[in-house]
């Protein structure tokens, strides 16, 4: 296996030739890679796969909400809730955010490539095996229960668990591995692999916003993978620890198993602000307004992350409880200061529109809806933390996945120039954003006002024709965010398919962007960089292009390189290696 | 995926062009261990949260261990024993390797990993004695505990054993030598973790219980 590609010497007329004509990648190129930029699209795709898989199986549960006539078995609709809820946020939505950092972390610091290439390749490897044994695992059959989406333990089994538990216990595992895996490759890069001149405060937003979520993770999976091994042991062997009549149970399983009381989810909430925070910095074209307080509060959202464990420790009127309740309303700190650096950077800057903006907004507008909530829930007295009301779908819905779900695929139409060599289209994306944020928004919604209602979760039985008007709602809201997804897919495919010319073709920095991925060609060689500039600030590619040359921000046109040229360095470019030749210093190696 | 860079010459109109390519990068020589104490912070986290389930559960019981069980403690002694020895002789491996003494290393290596087969066989022993299976009486919530965290230190143990069969065929190799025994060292950290994790067990389960 080949980790590192190296920067092949070939003359530059020779490279001339062949750049209008790239060849055809062999298929094993993308089994046996540990390349970043190769791992973090295998991500991505495998991600959307499963979010596919995740949204079918959501459309069958709302129309069964919305119409319980249809007369799905209990058994099934149960099997559907937990492959909807498993395969969306872990198998998509951590999965998809992993991808985009293993693709632009190492291009961010510099590195261009992972310090642990390996390891990241096993973790995409184990992580869709896995995936894919946790699709067979509720085909095979019924799960017990509701696997870790309930906040009470799996019933016991005499005798012990069926095939299709064992298979979904493994499965789990195997995803929490890989997921390990590719964490500890990210934190390493970020910590031992920085450029010159990156110091830990001068780290971009997402990547630094990877590296606490790196860390949290490698503090809170190895509990989860824990309670897995107890699990799987349990559960072979009849369910005598974690029955809920043995005591102590309640409390390993939900500081250790239930899906919804894991810091991981928070995490996603922390990638996203990071992502959000260079993408809202590098259309407004300036430097975040105050980037070392964004770093401070993402490193609180990751601390508190840890709270969802405490905050788990009641199971009813979690939310009216002091000490939980302050835990809880902690995140919204870092969160609020974050956001209202984001329009001070904006309204500082000057902002160029760009598509991935909507998504940020439309993040933005979901956590609205979820503050909001959560004064409803308090002021309603809900029992929602429990798991027991369908209050918990809305906020799940709302504020769990909802925006770092748009601010992911914002992230996609963001970096897809560097990704793929060419722009995704604009109008595809905005629809995108609104089909996203209208579908998380009503979905949301109609949850909400079920808890409101006093409808525990789940239930279709006995419900009044407002409350099945709620469900339909719900059903339309997730209709829409399918048909997103179905638009972005086909966007994307147009986007990374085959090619026939370089027609579309996006510039190396299209945005003129503030950090190091955008110094290098769109897409990266393999070898990531022909010449690292030199970090002088958490703006790298700012500074060069407006202090170090002494060049005012306002004197610089808006273009960066022409399209096609695929050169950073093209005379009268405007690009940051243009702007600040004389700043660019070389460097053979790290020190 | 290939790129469209097209370099052009350095020339004094274009000096940004002078910027020398980064070329390959020789590898930081603590990736490798950081990488071990990162995995290593996991490693404690799995551990903590064994440990945390049987003096939660133990609390919450009448009787722990439950009657009828009887803690091995001849076993459980030798595992201390025998874990504590082969700490000793992977940091003797990685002093002598790191000294210029491949000779010594290997004996060190050899015997650290002969330790580590020997605490495998004491492990299985005392698991094949935990009593599980259907129909089995002393299966309980104590049995599934201690054979989780069992099976968790033979797993980190066997992932040990590996890594120093690795590294002790580099040292053979002459592939590892005084000046470039990065390897070995972030190895004989991670067998360290191998160890304390099990005192770790051994004080919760035979010494604190």
């Amino acid at each position: 296996m080949t980790v590192l590609q190296e920067r092949p010497d070939v003359e530059p007329a020779v490279r001339a030739q062949t750049a209008t004509a790239p060849p055809a990648v062999p298929a094993d190129a993308w089994v046996n890679t540990s390349d970043h930029k190769r791992l973090g699209l295998l991500f991505i795709y495998a991600a959307l796969f499963f979010l596919v898989a995740s949204g079918l199986s959501a459309l069958v549960i709302g129309a069964q909400q919305a119409s319980p006539s249809l007369g799905l078995a209990v058994s099934r609709f149960d099997r559907l809730y937990g492959l909807h809820s498993q395969s969306g946020i872990l198998l998509f939505l951590t999965a998809i955010w992993i991808g985009l950092a293993t693709y632009v972390v190492p291009l961010q610091v510099g590195a261009g490539r992972l310090a642990l290439p390996r390891l990241s390749a096993m973790g995409f490897w184990t992580y869709l095996i896995g995936g894919a044994t946790l699709l067979v695992s509720y085909l095979t059959g019924q799960v017990n229960g509701l696997g870790i989406t309930q906040s009470s333990p799996l019933a016991p089994i005499p005798g012990g668990a069926d095939s299709a538990t064992l298979l979904w216990i493994v499965s789990l595992g195997m995803i929490a591995v890989g997921f390990l895996f590719a964490s500890a490759s990210l934190l390493v890069t970020v910590a031992g692999l920085r450029t010159d001149g990156m110091t830990v405060l001068r780290v971009p937003a997402f990547s630094w916003a990877t590296l606490v979520a790196s860390v949290v993770t490698m503090v809170a999976t190895p509990v989860f993978l824990g309670g897995l091994v107890l699990l799987g042991i349990d559960q072979r062997f009849g369910g005598h620890l974690l029955a809920s009549t043995t005591p102590g149970s309640l409390g390993i399983w939900q500081r250790a198993l239930w899906l919804y009381g894991r810091p991981d989810l928070y995490l996603l909430t922390v990638l996203a602000l990071g992502a959000a925070s260079d993408i809202v910095a590098t259309h407004a074209r300036r430097p975040l307004l105050e980037h070392r307080v964004a770093l401070i509060m993402l490193a609180l959202l990751g601390a508190l992350s840890l709270g969802s464990w405490v905050s788990n420790a009641r199971t009813t009127h979690a939310v009216v409880v002091p000490t939980y309740t302050a835990l809880m309303a902690g995140v919204v700190i870092p969160l609020g200061i974050t956001v209202l650096m984001w329009l001070g950077t904006a309204a500082k800057g000057r902002p160029h529109f760009h598509v991935s903006l909507l998504f940020v907004a439309g993040a933005i507008g979901l956590w609205v809806i979820g503050a909001a909530n959560a004064l409803g829930a308090a002021l309603h007295h809900v029992d929602g933390i429990g798991g027991t009301s369908s209050w918990i779908a809305g906020n799940v819905h709302t504020v769990v996945v909802g925006p770092p779900t748009l601010i992911a695929v914002g992230a996609i139409y963001h970096w897809a120039p560097k990704m793929w060599g060419r722009p995704l289209r604009p109008a595809a994306g905005g629809l995108v954003a609104l089909t996203l944020f209208g579908g998380f928004a009503a979905t949301g919604l109609a949850y909400y006002f079920l808890g409101y209602n006093g409808v525990p979760l789940g239930q279709t039985a006995d419900i009044t024709s407002y409350q099945k008007g709620l469900y339909a709602l719900a059903e339309i809201g997730g209709v829409v965010v399918v048909l997103g997804v179905l638009i972005l897919l086909a966007d994307l495919v147009m986007a990374a398919g085959p090619r026939r010319d370089t027609s579309g073709t996006a510039a190396d920095d299209p945005y003129q962007g503030l950090t190091l991925e955008w110094a290098t060609s769109s897409p990266p060689p393999p070898w990531g960089f022909d010449s690292v500039p030199e970090v002088r600030s958490a703006a790298p590619l700012y500074y060069l292009r407006h202090v170090a040359d002494g060049m005012s921000p306002g004197s610089m046109s808006p273009g960066s390189g022409s399209p096609g040229s695929g050169n950073p360095g093209s005379p009268g470019s405007g690009s940051p290696a243009d702007a600040s030749a004389a700043a660019i210093t070389a460097r053979a190696g790290r020190p | 995926m290939t790129t469209t860079t097209v370099p052009t010459a350095p020339t004094a109109a274009n000096p940004s062009q002078l910027a020398l390519p980064s070329g390959q990068r020789p590898r930081p020589r603590n990736l490798l261990n950081i990488g071990v104490l990162v995995v290593v912070t996991g490693g404690v986290a799995l551990f903590t949260t064994l440990i945390a389930a049987y003096v939660s559960i133990g609390h919450a019981a009448k009787a722990w261990p439950p009657g009828g069980v009887t803690l091995d403690v001849y076993t459980g002694n030798m595992l201390a024993i025998t874990a504590l020895m082969s700490a000793v002789t992977v940091e003797w491996a990685s002093y002598a390797v790191k000294k210029g003494d491949p000779a010594q290393g290997t004996w060190g290596l050899l015997l650290t990993a002969g330790f580590g087969a020997g605490f495998l066989l004491l492990l299985w022993q005392l698991g094949s004695k935990i009593g599980f299976g259907p129909g089995s009486a002393k299966i309980g919530p104590f049995a599934v505990v201690f054979f989780a965290m069992l099976a968790s230190s033979g797993a980190v143990t066997l992932l040990g054993i590996f890594a120093l069969l690795m590294v002790l065929a580099r040292v053979l190799g002459h592939q590892m030598t005084d000046t470039n025994s990065e390897m070995l060292r972030a190895v004989a950290w991670y067998w360290d973790f191998v160890v304390v994790a099990w005192l770790a067990v051994f004080s919760a389960v035979w010494l604190f219980t």
